[in-house]
């Protein structure tokens, strides 16, 4: 039988303190690595992902298994070009489900682009 | 309030599983999949492209301007890992730099289980030092 402990606060030897709030407030609720190859976005790894939804060229709607409690999250990410915009998708905002992202060669930043080797991490409460 | 005293957590059931519950009670996740595996600020404007400071990197090396090679000191199970990268412009008047940063996928310096190098460009697609380069990675490691 698997075993539960409920404390506030771990303490290591040498290294220091930290409250069990920063472990689970601060650990990321998802992450994927996709890449999209013949314009169909597929992933490599993730944590908390569902799927992927490919809503155009250079636009990625990732979509998560457990929800979040909002969609005010905090999200990062990247993709195998060293030329573009990595945006949220200025017609679909974060919901607590769903994140959409669009990426947009500089310097007009109109044109939606595919690009390989995305990356997002997304920090926040779990609902 | 209560203090675990541990230098280390381990799963019972599978030693690489911890569950923990999520902030509302709805869902449960994985401990080691949501912790960072590398976090890394580096000088890139430096001679040697030092360390600010760092998790699991135990080195830089210059490798061209807006490159700086970064092994890791455990390395992941693949390359599938999550890597996100951000790069600060140590003159914002100038622009110098950090816009389009991103890290290494093909080539002589395309990432691996075991190190990770950066590609940082201002806004021209120039190859550029940032004074600030950010990188966070998310994945499993070996």
């Amino acid at each position: 039988m698997a075993g539960t402990i409920v404390a506030d606060t771990l303490t290591h030897s040498t290294a220091g303190s930290i409250a069990t709030n920063y472990v689970v407030d601060g650990s990321a609720k998802a992450w994927i690595h996709f890449d999209v190859p013949s314009g169909t976005p597929t992933s490599r790894d993730s944590l908390n992902m569902a799927s992927i939804t490919d809503d155009g060229t250079g636009d990625y709607q990732v979509n998560f298994s457990n929800n979040f409690a909002n969609g005010f999250y905090a999200t990062s990410g990247t993709g195998d070009d060293d030329q573009y915009f990595f945006c949220v998708d200025e017609h679909n905002e974060p919901t607590s489900a769903d994140f959409t992202m669009q990426f947009m060669y500089p310097p007009s930043a109109t044109s939606d682009t595919d690009v390989d080797n995305v990356s997002t991490i997304h920090m926040g409460e779990l609902a | 309030m209560s203090t675990i005293l541990v230098d280390n957590l381990t799963g019972k059931t599978s030693a690489g599983d911890i569950t923990v519950t999520s902030e509302g009670g709805a869902a449960t996740q994985s401990l080691q999949q949501g912790l960072c595996k590398v976090w890394v600020s580096v000088d890139q404007d430096t001679t040697g492209h030092p360390i600010y400071d760092s998790i699991n990197i135990s080195s830089s090396t210059d490798a061209g301007t807006g490159r700086t090679r970064l092994p890791f000191v455990n390395s992941f199970n693949n390359d599938d890992y999550a890597d996100v990268i951000a790069g600060t412009a140590y003159d914002e008047s100038a622009f110098a730099g950090g816009t389009f940063s991103v890290t290494q996928y093909a080539g002589s310096e395309q990432k691996t289980s075991s190190q990770i190098t950066t590609d940082c460009r201002n806004n021209a697609g120039t190859d550029n030092d940032n004074h600030d380069t950010k990188l966070i990675i998310m994945g499993d490691l070996a």
